[in-house]
């Protein structure tokens, strides 16, 4: 088996913890949360996705970037280490990370909270799916990062674009053709777009007035991995490009 | 008969970066077991030659192999065979030195047992005991130098590509840095050793490259391409008691090139006045003649390589 994804997964963690960058990473999602409890704002599937999303900003903007400036992604090239491995490393911490944010914010999820529209049916399969869920969330904010990490060279264009790009698809309110659709059965751009795929399909496990199995969504979840996939791809793709 | 492959070969090398030119048809060879030093004012090419030579950097035009493999399409091979030095790669700052050199040993492949063993090797050749749990992050950076350095031949590499490996360097670490060379090339594997430092050149090199603009503009081993550029070193004698017609007796006997300069006086010409000189003073002394004075000079390498580029420079 080869280990060298989860080496540099690793890594990546143990420099996280020196760096103090992780206990954002971590806690940033529940801080958030709570926060938006003390200001009695409606916690709606959205806003528990944008915890996972503005909590993996680090991973997302800084790190490969980090990485380039010091030398250590051109050591890791010059190594065996496959292109693969490399990003697959990079993106296995921020899904272990991931899992971690979603331990702590489970608790907060599962019962409802008083004037919170929130609600969570405890059962195996909606916990996995909320694993799941948070994972492919952060998975697809690095990935994000990541791709125009691996396109730019600059380091401050890098967090320029990638942040203008995570804003644009992932806040509601600057994101692209986010009215609700009066017609229903209508194509909308917006049902296509990953982020809110994400959050609708918190919704489908938090939020109160749309609880209902997640077992008919399987078609959104493969669009999401297909579209994590992709990103995957196009990053390694460009990887290459930024020694060379 | 057996092929020898060479350590490193090029072939019309050259990388433009943009209108920039980088390196510009670059050609040499060089053996196993060779030292091979490369200098050049900035800007020439020196660490743009290592890049290519890594392949990390994509040549614009030509071909390189090193130990037999083409760098622009055999990286992965070629990656566990070269250790390479250089500011364009790092170590992690926020992980000791030991644990940066654990985790590059297991990604050349290494298990985690053999992995730590090389490892400690490396931690104890190049005197870093003391710092093995300290962040990388937080060294000086010297002995960040030497942590570098270290990650570069942890997983003991056939071929080194070291780009000013000496730099921030106290003389100490330099002096191990350069008997570790040595030894290197005394196995059989050999070193790209770019620098400023001409003594370096001199010292371990048994073969240098001047580069300038991009291109090479001297190859040769670095005593001759000194003798052959500023000539021979000559030592002056100035002498009481004998005449100088005596010294030439002797400095004929030991084959020796001279004229005399004056009544007393003797310029003797050879390719290494520092070598002969003791005899002539002990055949003077034995002649009953003293010496009052002696002036030498020994061709530099710096007044080859500062000639060579002034005329490039024309």
């Amino acid at each position: 088996m080869r280990l060298t994804p989860f080496r540099i997964a690793k890594m990546n963690l143990i420099e996280g913890y020196h760096n103090k960058s992780i206990y954002y990473s971590i806690f940033f999602p529940v801080i958030f949360i709570l926060v938006a409890m003390q200001l009695k704002v409606s916690i709606t599937s959205t806003l528990v996705g944008l915890a996972f999303v503005f909590g993996s900003l680090d991973d997302a903007l800084l790190s490969l970037s980090r990485e380039r400036d010091s030398g250590t992604l051109a050591k890791l090239f010059l190594s065996p280490a496959s292109r693969w491995s490399i990003t697959g490393g990079r993106i296995l911490s921020s899904i272990l990370l991931g899992v971690l944010k979603a331990t702590l914010v489970l608790p907060l999820l599962i019962f409802k909270i008083q004037d919170m529209e929130v609600y969570m049916i405890l059962n195996p399969f909606n916990l996995t799916s909320f694993y799941i869920i948070s994972s492919l969330t952060v998975s697809l904010t690095v990935l994000v990062g990541l791709t125009f990490s691996a396109l730019c060279r600059d380091s401050r264009l890098i967090v320029l674009l990638a942040s203008s790009a995570i804003l644009l698809l992932a806040v509601p309110i600057v994101m692209p053709f986010s009215q609700s659709n009066p017609n229903e059965d209508k194509f909308m751009i917006k049902d296509y777009n990953p982020f809110w795929i994400c959050y609708e399909s918190f919704g489908r496990l938090v939020d109160i007035t749309s609880l209902q199995s997640l077992e008919h969504e399987s078609y959104w979840f493969s669009l999401l991995f297909a579209l994590n996939m992709a990103l995957y791809l196009i990053a390694n793709a460009g990887m290459r490009r930024k020694i060379a | 008969m057996t092929e020898t492959v060479k350590a490193i070969e090029t072939s019309g090398l050259t990388k433009n970066y943009g209108k920039v030119i980088g390196i510009n048809d670059v050609s040499f060879t060089m053996a196993k077991g060779e030292i091979l030093g490369v200098l050049g004012p900035s800007g020439s090419g020196k660490t743009t030659l290592i890049g290519l030579l890594a392949g990390i950097i994509r040549p614009s035009k030509g071909s390189a192999s090193v130990a037999g493999l083409d760098v622009s399409t055999k990286t992965k091979s070629l990656s566990s065979r070269i250790g390479v030095v250089s500011d364009f790669v790092g170590i992690y700052d926020d992980l000791s030195v030991e644990g940066n050199l654990t985790f590059f040993a297991k990604i050349y492949g290494l298990k985690p047992s053999a992995a730590k063993e090389r490892a400690d090797d490396v931690i104890s050749l190049l005197e870093l005991e003391g710092n093995r749990r300290a962040l990388c992050g937080k060294l000086p950076r010297g002995l960040r130098k030497r942590v570098l350095m270290a990650a570069a031949i942890v997983h003991e590499p056939e071929i080194l590509l070291f780009d000013e490996p000496t730099a921030e360097l106290d003389p100490h670490a330099a002096a191990l840095v350069r008997n570790y060379a040595s030894s290197v090339a005394h196995s059989g594997r050999s070193v790209v050793w770019t620098t400023n430092v001409l003594g370096e050149v001199e010292g371990i090199c048994s073969r240098m490259l001047i580069l300038a603009s991009g291109r090479i503009v001297a190859d040769d081993n670095p005593q001759r391409f000194t003798r052959g550029i500023a000539g021979s070193g000559y030592v002056d004698i100035t002498v009481s008691g004998i005449r100088a017609e005596n010294i030439a007796d002797i400095l004929e006997a030991m084959n020796i090139s001279w004229r005399a300069t004056g009544e007393n006086e003797i310029r003797m010409t050879a390719e290494n006045v520092s070598e002969i000189l003791d005899r002539v003073v002990t055949s003077i002394g034995r002649m009953g003649g003293s010496i009052l004075s002696i002036e030498g000079k020994n061709p530099k390498l710096e007044d080859a390589y500062l000639q060579v580029l002034g005329e490039v420079r024309k």
